[in-house]
């Protein structure tokens, strides 16, 4: 007996002028003891005239809108006439479906009268294409994207998730309520505790900025308001309750003498991360300093360009002479803080300022603009209160133990949340770049194991207008990260103000609750009508969720996070002082 | 009086098609004659009693579907009529329904002489059976339709005499009476006014009537021995604005001269208890307020029973050019 034998009929195929079956959609006229709601998923039988190829054909679609009517009124005031007894009328109910699949692919509609029933199981899987998830020998490939609101689990195919047929996934919604940064941790639990990632798991690797509060810096610890309901959740997608168990925090150090890390509410367990200035000039990091995107910006990157080349030069000398301890060796004088690098800097590149002058920035009538150097020297100042603490001279005896190492654990977090707007830019800037030359040292194949980077906030780092640096390594990602096996979870409040070509190859779109005007903008063309307006209505924990192999986009409700997101959710154990030591200086 | 309009949408006429000559002549030769039986004075009636808890009113559409012409066998020409016809009910007992279970679906043929044929036209899942009549008496296309009209009565009839057998259920039924065994709970209302019967004196009273008051009942002679004797009343089923008469706002209503008159008083109090109620408003039918609310929807449900008229015209073009070519 087939899946479709076994459900009973909710209702028959409509065939009005006004709702006449298409292939592609048709309506349903619900029985009047069932009930089809938003989101269900059905499945109709339909016989092919003539019986060939095929004696009838299966169509499986997604209830996107229902709506009831009286029959047999014609005016508002109708329906008082018919409750009070005077006026006949018949409550009729009917469902608009959005036809997902049609197996075989002979593209007929499904002839009114035909019965509609409920799909489950196997048709289920069918109508939402779960049962092709897999690879060429039989390997499941599907990843659990959450639930739907009749609690079935709804999932992705990992061969658009991991850079194979496609990549990347794009976040929209408001703040607060769309849980945008719950649910790409979500995402990430799922890959790492399903099934789908096979062998390649214990390779794969996560990179998360924590961009606002703390969030994210509890992640290995239990989280103590999660309840038997929220386990079922995780239950139903064979998913273990926990907290993430493979998992690494970075902070950025303090402005002290000593490099302390600079975390808030958690103290054990982070590192406290910054740079040395030999790493600052060799690797060109610069740029990262400039990263606000504005209209001088030609002139100023000439400078930047030419300053960096300088200083790299500098840290091959200071490399030669070896000194490798962070310090680096500028024009004989050891500069050991990002202060003495900006004054050495100034000094070499103002015309004429001093008699020795290195005139990096050109000399007599070939000289930058005085106007431009200063220009310049006003921004690099600008950013030695913010980012100053984080570029370092022989700031302790083991810099290497203060570097963002994201490849030792699965999970790593950096969080720049304390950090300053230009600090944020400069530490993500820098972080990604490094990450994309390590990958492609690496040599990266299909069969590598990937790194996922979530990133909040694209809107900043990467917008539509203007040009910037990160917006450079961003797109990078975009468009070449598949084939390095990296792949952007990124987000942003409003699509429309992030660089296109970063929203247009992710594979995966998805939105939370989104503000009803930005709902309607172009950027949203995948949400079918009814979906935008519901965009608007999502509470948190639910998410709308488009992907490449299915027609329209699913809503799902993700489960409340097994992990803590914040120190008051952190489970107390038995032992008394546990919670002492999580709180330890 | 000055000038008034009727609320009646003109293509259906007017809900007054009285002789004005015999309205004044009320008495005069030919006209049936009255007796007011309910009180000595004639004045209006408030009821005051319970309204029924359910009323079931029966009504049917007719439709002419195709005119058609023959020959006979001695070679004379006959002329035909494809119609169809439909009979239903609707019960107000706190909700309105369609009592679909009754509906009544029938086509006939007709036909002026000669021997009609029935005729079975496949349509989709279903076919239309059109069973041949001879009518009585019938020599123009206008006596064809008479004919249809006079068989969807029938079928009324034959409605309303089994579903007043319920006598906890008040009965109305579309006309004047003519049914062979009437309940004592069916009441015919007569949408249409033919005859005050009331003399012009009488007729002021119609005037003041307000919604929800009645007339005493009279008896109208009729018939020798009373056989087609009838006791009437009329009420004001509405109050319409000032530009339409007020006339326009009352209807006449009927039960057998063979019921007792304090039965026939009973019945009249009960139906000036409801039927205003279910009156229907300018805005929502062309025949208002005689057209009934639920009556309107039931017309309705029934002319979509009788199917769509284009498509049926076509099955039957199409049926008889296929006789033709065979």
């Amino acid at each position: 007996m087939t899946a479709f034998e076994e459900a009973r009929p909710v209702g028959l195929v409509l065939g009005t002028r006004a709702e006449a079956a298409t292939p592609l959609e048709f309506w349903v006229y619900v029985d009047e003891d069932s009930y089809l709601q938003l989101d269900d998923v059905v499945h109709v039988r339909s016989p092919l005239p003539g019986g060939r190829p095929v004696e009838a054909i299966d169509l499986y679609g997604v209830v996107d809108e229902v709506r009831a009517l009286q029959e047999g009124v014609s005016f508002d005031s109708d329906v008082a006439l018919a409750t009070r007894g005077i006026l006949p009328a018949q409550t009729a109910v009917a469902a608009h479906v959005a036809v997902t699949r049609i197996e075989p692919e002979v593209f007929v509609p499904p002839l009114p009268g035909t019965e509609v029933a409920r799909a489950q199981g196997a048709a289920r899987d069918a109508a939402l294409f779960f049962d092709e998830m897999k690879l060429k020998d039989g390997t499941d490939t599907r990843v659990a994207f959450g639930l739907s609101r009749a609690g079935e689990p709804v999932y992705g195919n990992l061969q658009f998730l991991n850079g194979v047929r496609g990549g990347h996934v794009n976040i929209s919604g408001i703040s607060g309520v769309a849980t945008k940064t719950s649910y790409a941790m979500f995402l990430l639990y799922s890959l790492f505790e399903g099934p789908a990632l096979g062998a390649l798991r214990a390779n794969t690797r996560a990179l998360v900025f924590n961009v606002k509060g703390e969030d994210l810096l509890f992640l290995d610890q239990p989280n103590a308001d999660l309840d038997e309901l929220n386990r079922e959740d995780y239950g139903r997608l064979d998913l273990p309750a926990r907290p993430f168990e493979s998992s690494a925090f970075f902070v950025p150090v303090g402005k002290g003498q000593k490099p302390i890390p600079d975390a808030g509410s958690r103290m054990d367990g982070v590192t406290g991360f910054y740079w040395t200035l030999h790493e600052f000039c060799e690797e060109r990091y610069l740029r990262f300093l400039f990263a606000d995107a504005d209209s001088e910006e030609s002139l100023r990157s000439y400078l930047v360009d030419i300053v960096e080349a300088r200083l790299a030069e500098c840290a091959l000398d200071t490399r030669r002479a070896g000194t490798m301890d962070g310090r680096v060796l500028v024009g004989g004088e050891t500069i050991d803080s990002f202060d003495a690098l900006v004054d050495v800097i100034e000094k070499h590149i103002t015309p004429d300022e001093y008699e020795d002058s290195l005139a990096w920035a050109g000399r007599g009538g070939s000289a930058a603009a005085l106007g431009t150097v200063r220009a310049f020297m006003r921004r690099l100042r600008g950013a030695i209160p913010h980012v100053g603490h984080l570029i370092r001279g022989r700031a302790s005896e083991d810099n290497e133990a203060h570097r963002i190492d994201w490849q030792s654990q699965q999970l790593t977090v950096i969080g720049i949340n304390n950090l300053h707007d230009r600090a944020q830019r400069f530490v993500v800037g820098v972080v990604l770049k490094r990450l994309m030359a390590l990958r492609e040292q690496q040599g990266v194949n299909s069969e590598s194991a990937r790194v996922f980077v979530v990133l909040d906030e694209l809107n900043k780092y990467a917008p539509r207008e203007g040009h910037s640096p990160i917006k450079d390594v961003l797109l990078d990602i975009a468009e070449r990260g598949r084939s390095l096996g990296v792949i952007l979870i990124g987000a942003q409040q409003t699509a429309s103000e992030v660089e296109s070509r970063v929203v247009a190859n992710c594979s995966y779109r998805i939105v939370g609750r989104l503000d009803s005007a930005e709902a309607q903008r172009g950027e949203y063309g995948f949400l079918t009508p009814a979906a935008r307006a519901r965009a608007s209505l999502l509470k948190p924990g639910t998410m709308i969720v488009h992907q490449p192999e299915i027609p329209v986009p699913l809503l799902v409700r993700f489960p409340f996070p097994a992990w803590a997101t914040r120190a008051s959710e952190v489970a107390r154990t038995s032992d008394p002082f546990a919670r002492f030591e999580l709180g330890r200086v | 009086m000055a000038l008034r309009l009727l609320p009646w949408s003109p293509e259906y006429g007017t809900g007054m098609q009285f002789d004005v000559d015999a309205s004044a002549a009320m008495n005069g030769e030919g006209s049936p004659t009255i007796e007011f039986t309910e009180r000595r004075s004639w004045e209006r009636i408030v009821p005051h009693a319970e309204p029924p808890a359910a009323v079931q009113i029966v009504d049917g559409v007719r439709r002419a579907e195709a005119h058609a012409m023959d020959e006979a066998a001695d070679g004379s020409l006959v002329l035909g009529l494809f119609g169809s016809y439909a009979v239903g009910a609707v019960c107000c007992n706190g909700r309105a329904q369609l009592l679909e279970d009754h509906f009544r679906v029938e086509r006939r043929y007709f036909q002026t002489a000669g021997d009609p044929i029935s005729r079975e036209i496949p349509g989709g899942n279903a076919s239309l059976c059109f069973r041949a009549e001879l009518p009585e008496n019938a020599t123009t296309a206008n006596d064809l339709v008479a004919a249809l009209n006079r068989k969807m009565l029938d079928e009324e009839e034959k409605l309303a005499e089994e579903l007043s057998r319920d006598e906890s259920i008040l009965t109305f039924v579309d006309g004047p009476l003519r049914l062979r065994s009437p309940g004592d709970h069916v009441i015919g209302y007569i949408k249409r006014v033919h005859r005050w019967y009331l003399p012009a004196e009488h007729q002021r009273l119609l005037l003041d009537l307000a919604v929800g008051e009645r007339t005493p009942v009279f008896r109208i002679l009729e018939g020798a021995e009373g056989r087609h004797d009838r006791l009437s009343w009329f009420l004001r089923l509405a109050d319409l604005r000032g530009h339409y008469h007020p006339l326009a706002g009352v209807m006449r209503l009927e039960v057998p001269g063979s019921l007792p008159c304090d039965a026939a008083a009973h019945l009249a109090d009960q139906s000036a208890l409801v039927l205003p109620g279910l009156a229907s408003s300018p805005v929502r039918d062309p025949r208002s307020p005689q057209n009934l609310t639920p009556v309107g929807a039931l017309e309705a449900a029934l002319t979509h029973r009788l199917g769509d008229r284009r498509w049926i015209n076509r099955l039957l073009t199409a049926a008889i050019e296929r006789e033709a070519a065979a």
